[in-house]
């Protein structure tokens, strides 16, 4: 009786399993068959173009100045003129041979400057790279009016043609170029120090960029000294080294510093680089219940934007967590940022992929503001600065192409 | 603890299950849903025509009074679908648990049963591909609907042996249940989020019926029972709420044995469906319409398998169901087979059944095969 009652437990057991395995599987999707076998109310969408939307904005500039980038940007042309200076390691005075601990003083055989070229305009032809003596007396207060006088012929070391070395096809390269030694000897013995300068020449006005000793990774300008250890005694005399010299300090200098944005503009770009902030008022309904499909913001040129020829780059907008001003806490999750692109010269309105930032909005409801941070999305990198109309601007103004999906009406039963 | 132990497996058993639903139908999407069919492998078998004689069954609270012991019951049901529209075919399969329940005697002529049934399947999900123009694009999208849930009868019953030959039985019904509705678009477009909603209803209600269960001659049985449910209230996540009246059901079934180990059963049943057609249509559904169902089953105990009684069962019913599709109201049809296998010195039954028919309105059909397994358990 007992063994008969437990083997019908065993049964139940079995008979359980084997269904909830098939249960596993389930395949429900039909084709809809509109109207009759559709839900009844269709998912409806609204495209419309948000106006007034901007509380406040601020521009801010400062973030990060030519120092804090790792490149050198030489340009001659008129409206972003720049040279490049660095200052390098001092040459040692004394050089060492084997079995000697007495040291001798070099002789430079011959020197090679070594640069890294970065970006260059293949149609400006005839590319020179000039090279100058300056002061090694150069640091961060020194300006662009200052070193003027010694970008000067008598000062002038020597000049690279470009297409030469890389050819007149490379936008980029390494150029290793053999400069007089003499003029590229240290300024005294003891300080051993060489500090050049860079400016450039073509057929037309152009824009070149090195590399810095800024950069993480990356070649940085090398200044390499073939010595020979002659005044040792023989056979000695005949040894030779290389002295490889980078900069100790390096940067660009512009002809005009970008200064305070404009009270009329939010600016963004440029370096030192310039942010903005911009606070929105948009109706909770939409924000807040409705699903944003896609959110444009729209920017409104105020002149067309600067940089070097051709140049594009992306204004990046970015969530605020924390509104502290130019100081904000921002929220920088790569999913969740908008990205606009520039190309120098153009008045083009700019569209502004915000949907991501609008959507965390919605989430993190009343925990953060709404705003968002505008900056150029590699501001070490490129020079392109934009000035769009700031929220009082009238038709200038930002403006939000919103297109969203309201809440689905459900119905009962 | 026999009780005990019948109450847990039940327990369990549902605890893996899908929501309790006979079939999910792409008809459910319609009104309420698809009326369930809490039916036992048994009466599976024979096409349904058990109905208010089955001891397992929901339909006659009075045929409980067949169970002298304790007896638990469950029933899964793997379904395939084949749904035949404007386009091609597509083909669906599910698994659903329509029935659970078990029985004890309290006295000597006094049964009482908790059982777990389907009362509206509200399984559906369908799909749709079309196109937009946003922003002077055309983007494509395809559109999702999903309902999971339904609602089920929860009944308790008593019934009372007034003689050998007659039972009478009362129960009442808490309808209970809830569904989750979520509506999709996916865009076509990485430049457009896809767009998700969820709703969640609650389903609530209750109801009554009562049976009789009589065996005027020999080898005759007869059962007979009416329910009514009140009204069936739905409330929304969105608070909006509704409710719809329930219809009165009516069911009587007979079955005879023609000759030794040889059965003729049939059933009837209506059901007042109309009742609810006002509210449906103030919700904005389409109405709905009385229904009757009719199943004939023959059921041959005379057969051996290696030494063991195998019976072999077969069916057919057809059924109109509340429903109306574009204006052409739905019914099904299904021819049936099975068998019963004895465990455990015949203190556990299996008894398995395939069902096959089809479904239609209008230009719509939908076939379907179920597979239903139902095991009791008598300890």
């Amino acid at each position: 009786m007992r063994m008969a009652s437990t083997a019908a437990w065993r049964s139940l057991g079995a008979a359980a399993t084997v269904l909830a395995v098939l249960a596993c599987s389930e395949q429900l999707s039909a084709p809809g068959q509109c109207p009759e076998l559709c839900p009844g109310e269709d998912i409806q969408v609204v495209d419309t173009v948000l106006t007034g939307i901007v509380a406040s904005d601020s521009s801010f500039r400062g973030f990060l100045d030519p120092r804090q980038t790792p490149m050198l940007v030489v340009a001659d042309d008129d409206s972003a003129r720049s040279v490049a200076i660095m200052r390098f390691f001092p040459r040692p005075s004394r050089i060492f041979v084997p079995n000697d601990t007495t040291g001798y003083p070099p002789r430079v055989d011959s020197v090679h400057l070594v640069l890294r070229l970065l970006v260059r305009d293949t149609a400006a032809k005839n590319l020179r790279v000039l090279i100058y003596r300056v002061p090694r007396t150069i640091d961060t207060t020194t300006t662009f009016a200052g070193i003027q006088p010694y970008f000067a012929d008598s000062t002038l070391v020597d000049s690279i043609l470009v297409d030469s070395v890389l050819g007149d096809t490379a936008t980029n390269g390494t150029i290793t170029y053999r400069v007089p030694a003499a003029r590229v000897e240290p300024d005294t013995v003891d300080s051993g120090m060489v500090a050049l300068g860079l400016d450039v020449r073509a057929d037309r006005k152009t824009t070149v960029t090195f590399e810095t000793s800024g950069a993480q990774v990356g070649s940085p300008p090398h200044l390499r000294y073939f010595v020979t250890a002659a005044t040792a005694p023989p056979p000695q005399d005949s040894v030779q080294r290389v002295l490889d010299q980078t900069p100790t300090f390096d940067t660009f200098l512009q002809a005009q510093v970008p200064g305070t944005p404009p009270a009329t503009a939010i600016t963004i770009g440029n370096l030192p680089s310039a942010r903005a902030i911009v606070r929105f008022t948009l109706p909770r309904a939409i924000v807040e219940s409705a699903t944003v499909v896609r959110a444009t913001l729209l920017l409104t040129p105020l002149r067309p934007a600067t940089g070097r020829p051709g140049e594009r780059f992306a204004i990046e907008a970015l969530a605020v967590l924390r509104d502290f001003s130019g100081k904000s806490v921002l929220f920088l999750d790569e999913a969740t940022r908008g990205l606009g692109v520039v190309t120098t010269g153009s008045t083009d309105t700019i569209p502004i992929e915000i949907g991501p930032i609008v959507r965390f909005w919605r989430v993190a409801g009343d925990s953060v503001p709404r705003a968002i941070i505008l900056r150029n999305l590699d501001e070490s990198v490129t020079l392109g600065e934009i000035q769009v109309g700031r929220g009082n601007a009238g038709a200038l103004a930002p403006r939000l192409r919103l297109t969203y999906v309201p809440r689905y009406r459900f119905g009962v039963p | 603890m026999n009780a005990v132990r019948v109450l847990a497996t039940l327990m369990l058993a549902a605890g893996a299950a899908r929501p309790l639903a006979a079939q999910g139908s792409t008809f459910g999407i319609r009104g309420l849903g698809m009326p369930g069919r809490p039916v036992s492998g048994h009466d599976a078998a024979l096409g349904g025509a058990l109905g208010a004689i089955d001891p397992t069954g929901t339909a006659n609270p009075a045929a409980l009074g067949r169970f002298t012991g304790l007896a638990g019951w469950g029933v899964g049901a793997p379904a395939y679908r084949s749904f035949e529209g404007t386009g091609a075919a597509q083909n669906f399969r599910a698994t659903r648990f329509p029935l659970f329940g078990f029985a004890s005697n309290i006295r000597r002529r006094l049964a009482v049963g908790l059982s777990a049934g389907d009362f509206l399947d509200r399984n559906w999900s369908v799909t749709e591909s079309d196109t937009i123009v946003i922003r002077a694009d055309t983007v494509p999208f395809e559109d999702a609907a999903q309902s999971l849930g339904g609602v089920s009868d929860l009944r308790l019953a008593a019934a009372y042996r007034a003689s050998a030959r007659v039972s009478v039985g009362l129960a009442i019904h808490a309808l209970s249940g809830s569904t989750r509705l979520t509506v999709q678009r996916n865009f076509d477009s990485p430049a457009y989020t896809d767009v998700v909603d969820v709703s969640i209803t609650d389903f609530g209600g209750l109801g009554v019926s009562a049976g009789i269960l009589a065996s005027p001659a020999p080898r005759l049985d007869l059962g007979a029972s009416i329910k009514l449910a009140g009204h069936l209230t739905a409330e929304n996540t969105a608070g909006l709420s509704a409710r719809v009246a329930m219809p009165l059901e009516a069911t009587v079934s007979a079955a005879y044995e023609v000759v030794p180990g040889v059965a003729l059963a049939g059933s009837a049943h209506h059901a007042g469906w109309s009742r609810a057609s006002d509210d449906l249509v103030a919700a904005g559904q389409a109405p709905t319409r009385d229904l009757w169902a009719v199943a004939a089953g023959l059921d041959v105990d005379r057969a051996n398998l290696l030494l063991a009684r195998l019976p072999l069962r077969l069916g057919y019913r057809w059924t109109q169901l509340p429903l109306q599709i574009g204006g052409a109201w739905l019914s099904e049809r299904a021819v049936s087979g099975g068998i019963g296998l004895r465990f455990a010195g015949g203190r556990t039954t299996a008894d398995l059944a395939l069902e096959s028919g089809s479904r239609e309105a209008g230009a719509l059909r939908e076939r379907f095969q179920t597979v239903f397994i139902g095991i009791t358990v008598r300890p």
